[in-house]
């Protein structure tokens, strides 16, 4: 068998090529713990981008309330949720108090609440500005949801719950997205990871 | 009267007695016991407290009951494929000698229906139940949870 005729460049960018590929494919720890996974990477990073839903005064586009240099943080939620929702909202509420006056007037939080068979444009509004001024509270029918959550890679699914008086709960993702005045996703926090990251993580933004 | 009605008789009462009886106070303690608080328009809240069980054989926490909320469940929150998910858990065991602490993120007893809304400060009555049936009575304040 005769090997092919590719040249010296030819063979270098094929076992380049090959390497890349088994890396991409194999996901071994090291490239893992490198942070230089692209499986991870795109995963984690999604694009993001504007989005349109509906708050208490009717529909809502991120782009029509944001200026240059603003920051948006999105968390999706819902206000049935005892635990998680409200103690993320706070520990936001509780970040914004931290930053300084100007800075934290270029930041706002939207809370979506992915929950389209309880909540309502209203409630959802009404359980978000609670948490501050700066707090927005949206929501969609499940359609403009799902359009929204697969912006951000995000995700949510209704779990029936036989044995409690809840009937039913909304798995969420747990992540607080920072994005830019066009929705363009800039960084990402875990919710549990907010009570320590999230002001370092606004302020290099800010 | 005859022997057996008597007999049936004392057993009506023993048994009325027994189902009467207050409730037995458990060994069980619970410290850094509070409610979570959360918006006016928010229909259900948490509890997060530690337990205790200083005794020589395990327990577990199998009912709480409160007069704030329509229904009152212990919960658990997991992460789970970057996702968080809540369920109830039927029974939550308290190892002898050990301690439990339900928390932000995690465990936390649930009080669902909120017969209104709880502001900060106000007081809430929490009554545990254990698998030995015996009980701990508790008053939460409501403040931020974390």
């Amino acid at each position: 068998m005769r090997l092919p005729n590719l040249g010296f460049r030819g063979w270098t960018a094929l076992v380049v090529f090959t390497i890349l590929a088994v890396l991409l494919v194999a996901r071994p720890r090291w490239v893992q713990r490198l942070g230089l996974d692209p499986g991870e990477y795109s995963a984690m990073r999604p694009a993001g981008g504007d989005f349109a839903l509906a708050g208490a005064g009717g529909p809502w586009r991120l782009s029509e309330h944001t200026t240059e240099g603003s920051l948006v943080l999105l968390y999706f939620g819902f206000t049935r949720c005892p635990d998680l929702c409200p103690m993320t909202l706070g520990t936001i509420a509780n970040a914004l108090g931290e930053l300084p006056e100007a800075s934290r007037r270029r930041v706002q939080v939207v809370f979506v609440s992915v929950d389209h068979r309880y909540d309502t444009p209203a409630s959802a509004s009404a359980y978000a500005s609670d948490f501050g001024p700066q707090f927005t509270g949206l929501t969609g029918d499940s359609l403009a949801l799902a359009r929204v959550t697969q912006q951000f890679n995000a995700a949510f699914a209704f779990v029936p719950l036989p044995e409690s008086a809840m009937e039913y709960t909304v798995d969420h993702t747990g992540l607080v997205y920072l994005l830019d005045r066009r929705g363009l996703v800039r960084d990402m926090v875990p919710t549990d990871q907010i009570v320590t990251d999230l002001r370092k993580r606004m302020e290099k933004l800010l | 009267m005859r022997p057996i009605l008597r007999a049936a008789l004392a057993a009506l009462l023993l048994a009325t007695a027994a189902v009467a009886a207050p409730p037995r106070a458990s060994t069980v303690r619970a410290s850094g016991g509070r409610v979570a608080l959360v918006p006016p328009s928010a229909p259900n809240t948490a509890a997060f407290f530690v337990l205790h069980n200083p005794g020589p054989k395990p327990l577990a926490l199998v009912k709480a009951s409160s007069p704030a909320a329509r229904a009152t469940e212990v919960h658990d929150m997991v992460v789970k494929d970057g996702k968080s998910q809540m369920r109830p858990l039927a029974r939550l065991e308290i190892p002898a000698r050990d301690s439990v602490a339900l928390a932000p993120g995690g465990r936390h007893v649930m009080l669902i229906g909120l017969e209104k809304p709880l502001p900060k400060g106000a007081r809430v009555p929490l009554t545990l139940t254990f698998s030995d049936r015996s009980t701990l009575a508790l008053e939460l304040e409501v403040r931020p949870a974390h």
